[in-house]
């Protein structure tokens, strides 16, 4: 009983690094997934939010901390009217766009004034997004019966976002650490826990270096990749570059209208031949380059990090993120989407390992959080970007 | 609990078994519980009563698949979003609580059935709300169409013109092309002369007319060499005039846009939404296309001429249309039969053409060529 008394306390008083812990198993993904996939597919995808739930239900009640378990309390129905609410935004907008574009014909500067402002409207409710999701996901995060949530206003990040995004522009991509940490920083500084508030300092400066080393080494492994395809599908004869560019100038001089069927097979050959450039090539050297300069990143977050007494570490290295990366993209690809539970529960052990927490959490000293739950799900992100969970 | 190892053993697993958290903060009391009337009171490790709550309101909040415990909340802590939990292992205590509330114990059917009820809901609300939209945005898209002053039409019609005219050369035969627009003029009612109509021949072998936003329509030189009177060419001239006059053009570039916007929001942009918003084009077009054929004979009876072109014209391309791969009700166009049936008129009137002016018309693009057994979709 000695433990027990001093509950909030430690649970394993020894230890002075803990970690997550995770048991969820892939049987039991998998029935609440097939269910879902069933069920969405009668509903033609109104499931969804439904099904999103209770996936995160799972999950969430599946890792512990300190010994007790995370709840969920979202519901399916607030990410529903979320989605609704974007819908009508986004509906109503692009009905405004369209009408104006009638009354005032497509080559007027109000039809390409609005267009732009349309792209704006999106990306910027994006970038909103970012924000009250991660809000909506604290405060329905339960532990020890303690919610969080985050300070702030939405409106007011996805303002300050959107101007760091067209610096980022600007920069031609350059200010990528720098734009990324502010963001983070931002987000993470508005986020508590309770009573507690999320402290994180990260700087971009430290994260240059393996920013450059990982965009030379993506251009480098992206030439050598559709290089090679290219050149593989060039002496195999599927690539005839002579042939598709005798096509084209036919076409540009307004010569046989339609290609018969060698020339099909030539153009068939040349768009296969880019697609499985663009997407092999490409995507594999984004991987395979991408993740040395991801893992600097988490270490970087995870060290700059405080909340309460505890303090953090990353222990993935580079090696393990691309199998995690490459190993989920080969599932899901050869799987056809069907390993997605799979997916699940790598990412959860990936980062159950590699996440260290130091010292311990006093519960007692943590009090419910005041802050305000929203009504609604996260429907800005879920209309965009529908991400993992 | 009375058994110090047991304890310690789940203690060092990181679980403890009969918890409860008080919502307020982040403490994890270990439990005992006990039933008094009513009232299911929660007591602390030295007796103190921690809460006391209505035994008829308890909730069930989650059941963990691999330990058995279920969580359990007070009435209302879940709309309220509030975190007052209490954790019962398997068995012990929990049966105590179970005696008076049996249905406790099964969290997954219950939860999981009113989900899906609230999800039933949602999905019978969304279907009625689309059946809604299905059946009057048509009507609602003809109305705005018709309230359209026609000079609306024509920044939206130019640049779909100039698109038709970049795929292909056009036809330029001066007298084909005056006899052509001599019959245009002749069969066109006054409303629709502003904006101007404009007629283009494109030199495509496609069998094929069409009626463009803006008072604009195009002919293929494909449907003038499958055509073997001049009053064929005026059947398909007056259906296309009369898909003016009814503003149909207008009509479909509203449904299509707004059609397209709603369904690829609602559906996430996939797949499915495209197929939705061709079924759904589709059977606007054929009713569309109905009309336009009645009223492309009136039209042609109106101005004296020979009424029985556009049913000859369907006649002729009816051998090779029965070969299509669409069922009649896909199809974007009526049935041939049931068109052909609809426009049959008497072989009384005036020709359209003369001699002369038809074989200007033959001649519009050049020579003449012989007609190719070529796909159609009027």
């Amino acid at each position: 009983m000695a433990e027990l008394q001093v509950a909030g306390g430690p649970a394993v008083p020894e230890a002075r690094t803990q970690r997550l812990v995770y048991d969820g198993t892939l049987f039991q993904l998998y029935e609440i997934y097939l269910l879902n996939l069933v069920l969405n597919i009668i509903t033609i995808g109104i499931f969804r939010f439904w099904a999103k739930t209770r996936i995160r239900r799972y999950v969430w009640s599946h890792v512990s901390f300190q010994g007790d378990r995370l709840e969920y309390t979202g519901t399916g129905g607030e990410l529903f009217r979320g989605f609704l609410i974007v819908l009508g935004c986004v509906v109503g907008f692009s009905v405004l766009q369209t009408a104006l574009q009638f009354a005032a014909g497509p080559d007027s500067p109000i039809a390409i004034v609005t267009q732009f402002g349309f792209a704006f409207f999106v990306v910027y409710l994006v970038l909103v997004a970012h924000y009250t999701a991660q809000n909506y996901r604290l405060t329905r995060t339960l532990w020890r019966g303690v919610r969080g949530g985050m300070t702030g206003s939405g409106w007011s990040y996805g303002v300050k976002a959107l101007g760091l995004s067209l610096l980022l522009g600007l920069s031609l991509g350059l200010a990528q650490p720098w734009v990324s940490a502010k963001l983070v920083n931002w987000r993470a500084n508005a986020s508590w826990f309770g009573s507690e508030r999320l402290r994180l300092e990260l700087r971009a400066g430290p994260l240059y270096a393996a920013f450059f080393i990982s965009v030379a080494v993506t251009i480098a492994l992206s030439a050598v990749f559709v290089g090679a395809i290219t050149g593989i599908a060039y002496t195999t004869g599927w690539l005839d570059i002579d042939g598709f560019l005798a096509f084209i100038r036919a076409q540009a001089q307004g010569e046989g209208t339609t290609p018969d069927d060698m020339q099909a097979r030539v153009i068939v050959g040349f768009v296969v031949t880019a697609y499985l450039s663009m997407l092999v090539g490409f995507g594999f050297a984004y991987l395979l380059g991408w993740a040395f300069y991801a893992t600097t990143f988490y270490r970087a977050t995870a060290g700059a990090a405080q909340f309460a007494n505890l303090r953090f570490a990353s222990l993935a290295g580079t090696g393990a993120l691309i199998g995690l990366w490459l190993g989920n993209a080969v599932i899901y690809i050869v799987t056809l989407g069907f390993g997605y539970p799979i997916l699940i529960q790598r990412t959860l052990r990936f980062i159950v390992r590699n996440l260290e927490i130091q010292g311990e959490l006093d519960g007692a000293a943590l009090s419910q959080s005041t802050i305000a739950r929203p009504r609604f799900g996260e429907g800005l992100l879920e209309a965009f970007d529908p991400g993992m969970f | 609990m009375t058994d110090p190892t047991a304890s310690s053993r789940a203690s060092a697993a990181g679980e403890r078994r009969d918890r409860y958290y008080d919502g307020r903060s982040a403490v994890a009391h270990p439990v005992r519980v006990t039933i008094a009337g009513s009232k299911l009171k929660i007591l602390g490790d030295g007796g103190q009563l921690l809460a006391e709550w209505p035994l008829a309101e308890i909730e069930a909040v989650d059941r963990r698949a691999n330990d058995g415990a279920v969580a359990y909340a007070p009435a209302g802590a879940l709309v309220r979003g509030e975190g007052a939990r209490l954790i019962l292992a398997d068995g012990g205590t929990r049966n105590l609580l179970l005696a008076m509330r049996p249905e406790l114990a099964h969290w997954k059917r219950q939860r999981r059935h009113r989900g899906l009820k609230h999800a039933a809901f949602w999905v019978v609300l969304v279907a009625a709300l689309m059946a809604l939209f299905y059946f009057t945005f048509p009507w609602v898209a003809e109305r705005a169409a018709q309230a359209m002053p026609r000079r609306w039409e024509m920044p939206i019609g130019r640049s779909m013109r100039e698109a038709f005219l970049s795929l292909s050369p056009t036809c330029h035969g001066e007298l084909g092309i005056i006899a052509l627009e001599t019959l245009l003029t002749r069969l066109a009612p006054d409303e629709i002369e502003d904006p101007p109509l404009t007629l283009d021949v494109i030199d495509g072998s496609m069998v094929n007319a069409f009626a463009l936003p803006g008072n604009h329509i195009v002919i293929f030189r494909g449907l003038i060499d499958k055509a073997e009177s001049g009053d064929e060419v005026a059947g398909v001239l007056a259906h296309e005039l009369a898909h003016q006059d009814l503003r149909h053009p207008m009509q479909g570039a509203i449904q299509q846009v707004g059609l397209g916007a709603v369904l690829t929001l609602a559906l996430g942009g996939s797949d499915a939404s495209n197929i939705g918003q061709i079924l759904v084009g589709f059977t606007y077009t054929r009713r569309m296309e109905a009309a336009a054929d009645a009223r492309g004979v009136e039209l042609l009876e109106a101005a004296g001429l020979r009424a029985d072109g556009l049913a000859a014209f369907f006649r002729r391309l009816g051998p090779e249309e029965s070969g299509g791969l669409l069922p009649d009700w896909l199809a974007s166009h009526p049935g041939l039969a049931d068109r052909i049936a609809a426009t049959q008129r008497p072989a009384t009137g005036e020709h359209a053409f003369d001699a002369k002016q038809w074989a200007a018309v033959k001649a519009v693009c050049g020579e003449p060529r012989k007609a190719k057994p070529e796909k159609s979709s009027l």
